[in-house]
């Protein structure tokens, strides 16, 4: 925008050219080093960064520095001259990593430095801390490397719970049975993963240890218990029954399985519940006024409202965990696929996050909200900005379905 | 009694003859009665009277037509003497590639610059003078010049600086250099100064590859520094 400010300097009238925050921040990530654990570094490095949301990882072929001479510091005009805003290095040493973060404006001074003992770390652990740190400087949330992300994987006759580091790395057996198990849901802790099982025939709701291990029964109810969303403080479970015929949501206790209240009665079908991140909403997919659509309410009960008019066919609600904000990601089916958008409940602004590439389903936001998960049809699962820019990357390989993004790492 | 055809025509001409008779001399009579009443001839109004006739058709005038002059053709000459006359070559009359999209091309002028010469000339660039834009910024040019520009601040951007950024453009529209910190201007050393030295790059590098002449109601801003003030505002 072009803004006169007409006699406020002698000589001339002043013109303000004003610009509006919100592209991305240029930020370069040399490979500082030969060996395989600098190069290790600037992998995950890279990687972090590039999916963390706001940066936009500048291509090294561009720089113009002399890397060997300038080491950990930098020479600030060479790194403007190739449009970064920020310059990442870091020194690898026989026990230690050394992280400075400069921001090119403010000359060869870091504004952030870290060093982190490599004894007993492994190095992707430490670098996702940086980025950790790196995230938090800029725009003071926390970053989500570290965290995890359930999915369910599909195999012949069987489907497993499964979870794995949000960049596909360490996927390993949540469920430890031959039976189809569907829909995992990690407690806001990240210490349980609830889970369906049919392991003994009717789909029962399952509470497992993150990590894998022997799972307690929560929920058998006759019919369906499935579709678990846990409260916020972890104490209260939000799940479809269908003990009464129909399928309706309910909120039971997470310890024991008892019913607390019963939210929807309708001759519909009622399904998926996703507790709100403040714990005052939930919402859900319902088919009372037609397809199915998105439908919110109350979390201590009243009338549905349905909140999804985009087509006639929107499943798999999620709520984004950023404060302050009422942001849902769903499913929603378009010219026979099926695409992820996030809708904002509170402006109405949908935002697409997948188009064209492929049937994509069961959407899960990153703990901090600047990432999407979802499992794309016999491809696997996918991560991409929550503000529906770049491109997916894939993370996982594989049949997968029912996404679930765990909370933010502990330090 | 009756009579006879004969004796019916007899009755019937004397009876004329008496009537005709009777009439013509009360005719001469009245006659010279109405002369003696009259007034003398010099008295009397003279009424001429023409007896109409046909006249020859007249023709409307024509206007002349020059003929043209008539080409006598060129005989073979008998003067021995005389030498050929060198045949002047035929100047091909450039053919104008015409624009077929486009046909009127070259008709058109730019809206945006004044029509005619700068009836002065600016002067030279002097590098001590610094000034902001002397004309409103409803000006097209201006508003082309900022599009140029740029200045997305990331998201992430920290800082709030407000820089000024001048540039010394030449009348064709290059930008031969950029420069930051007038005596008027904040300096930053944050990233809204990193987003304003992007923006005067960009700027340049796209000012410099389609450059746009400088209109000749602004030349003067091509004789000194031409600064702008580079502010961000919230979404």
């Amino acid at each position: 925008m072009l803004v006169a400010s007409a006699g406020a300097q002698p000589g001339g009238t002043v013109i303000d050219v004003s610009g509006t925050k919100g592209g991305k921040y240029p930020i370069a990530l040399p490979t500082v080093g030969d060996d395989s654990v600098a190069k290790e570094v600037a992998q995950v490095e890279n990687f972090d960064l590039g999916v963390a949301g706001p940066f936009k990882v500048l291509d090294p072929k561009s720089f113009l520095a002399d890397l060997r001479s300038e080491g950990i510091g930098i020479e600030p005009q060479k790194w403007k001259d190739v449009g970064a805003y920020g310059v990442i290095k870091y020194k690898v040493t026989g026990d230690a990593i050394d992280f400075k973060l400069y921001e090119v404006s403010k000359g060869n001074k870091a504004s952030l430095e870290k060093t982190y003992k490599r004894s007993g770390t492994d190095t992707r652990t430490i670098v996702h801390r940086w980025c950790n740190e790196v995230v938090k400087y800029y725009t003071g949330e926390p970053g989500f490397f570290g965290s995890k992300i359930a999915f369910t994987a599909k195999g012949k006759g069987q489907s497993a719970i499964m979870a794995m580091d949000f960049d596909g790395y360490g996927a390993y057996k949540v469920s430890n049975n031959s039976s189809t198990n569907i829909l995992p849901a990690w407690a806001p802790n990240g210490g349980q993963i609830a889970y369906t099982s049919f392991m003994r025939s009717n789909p029962d709701l399952y509470v497992a240890p993150a990590g894998g291990g022997r799972p307690r029964k929560v929920s058998g109810q006759r019919g369906m218990n499935t579709g678990a969303s846990w409260s916020p403080d972890g104490s209260k479970i939000a799940v479809t029954l269908s003990k009464d015929g129909n399928p309706e949501i309910y909120v039971i206790s997470a310890s024991d399985g008892s019913v607390i209240s019963r939210l929807t009665k309708d001759k519909a079908i009622d399904t998926s519940p996703a507790w709100s991140p403040g714990g005052g909403e939930i919402a859900f997919v319902s088919d009372r006024n037609g397809g199915p659509q998105i439908f919110v309410m109350s979390s201590s009960g009243g009338t549905p409202r349905q909140v999804s008019f985009n087509g006639n066919y929107n499943t798999t609600p999620t709520w984004s965990p950023k404060k302050g904000k009422r942001i849902l990601a769903y499913t929603t089916r378009d010219g026979g696929k099926y695409d992820i958008v996030t809708l904002d409940l509170d402006t109405k602004q949908m935002t697409r996050i997948t188009q064209g590439e492929g049937s994509n389903e069961e959407p899960a936001f990153s703990p901090n909200g600047r990432a999407v998960a979802f499992a794309r049809a016999g491809q696997g699962v996918f991560i991409a900005n929550a503000d529906g820019t770049g491109q997916a990357i894939k993370v996982y390989s594989g049949s997968t379905t029912g996404i679930d993004w765990g909370p933010a790492p502990k330090d | 009694m009756s009579l006879r055809d004969g004796e019916i025509q007899a009755v019937s001409m004397l009876g004329t003859g008496l009537l005709s008779a009777a009439l013509f001399v009360s005719f001469l009579w009245f006659t010279e009665a109405t002369e003696a009443a009259k007034p003398p001839l010099e008295e009397r109004e003279v009424i001429e009277a023409t007896l109409a006739y046909r006249k020859t058709p007249q023709k409307q005038p024509q206007k002349k037509f020059d003929t043209p002059d008539v080409v006598k053709p060129e005989g073979v000459s008998h003067d021995e003497m005389k030498k050929p006359e060198e045949k002047k070559e035929e100047k091909k009359k450039d053919e104008k590639k015409v624009d077929t999209k486009d046909p009127f091309k070259n008709f058109r002028r730019n809206p945006d610059e004044a029509a005619g010469k700068p009836t002065t000339e600016p002067g030279d660039f002097n590098g001590d003078d610094r000034g902001f834009a002397p004309v409103s910024t409803g000006d097209p040019w201006f508003a082309r010049l900022h599009r140029d520009m740029n200045f997305n601040p990331p998201e992430i951007a920290k800082g709030t600086s407000v820089p000024i950024g001048c540039i010394h453009i030449t009348p064709d529209g290059k930008i031969k250099e950029y420069t930051f910190d007038p005596p008027n201007g904040q300096k930053g050393d944050d990233d809204i100064q990193t987003a304003a030295d992007a923006s005067m790059r960009e700027l340049k590098k796209a000012r410099n590859q389609n450059p746009e002449a400088v209109p000749t109601h602004l030349l003067r801003i091509t004789t000194k520094w031409l600064c702008f003030r580079f502010t961000v505002k919230s979404p």
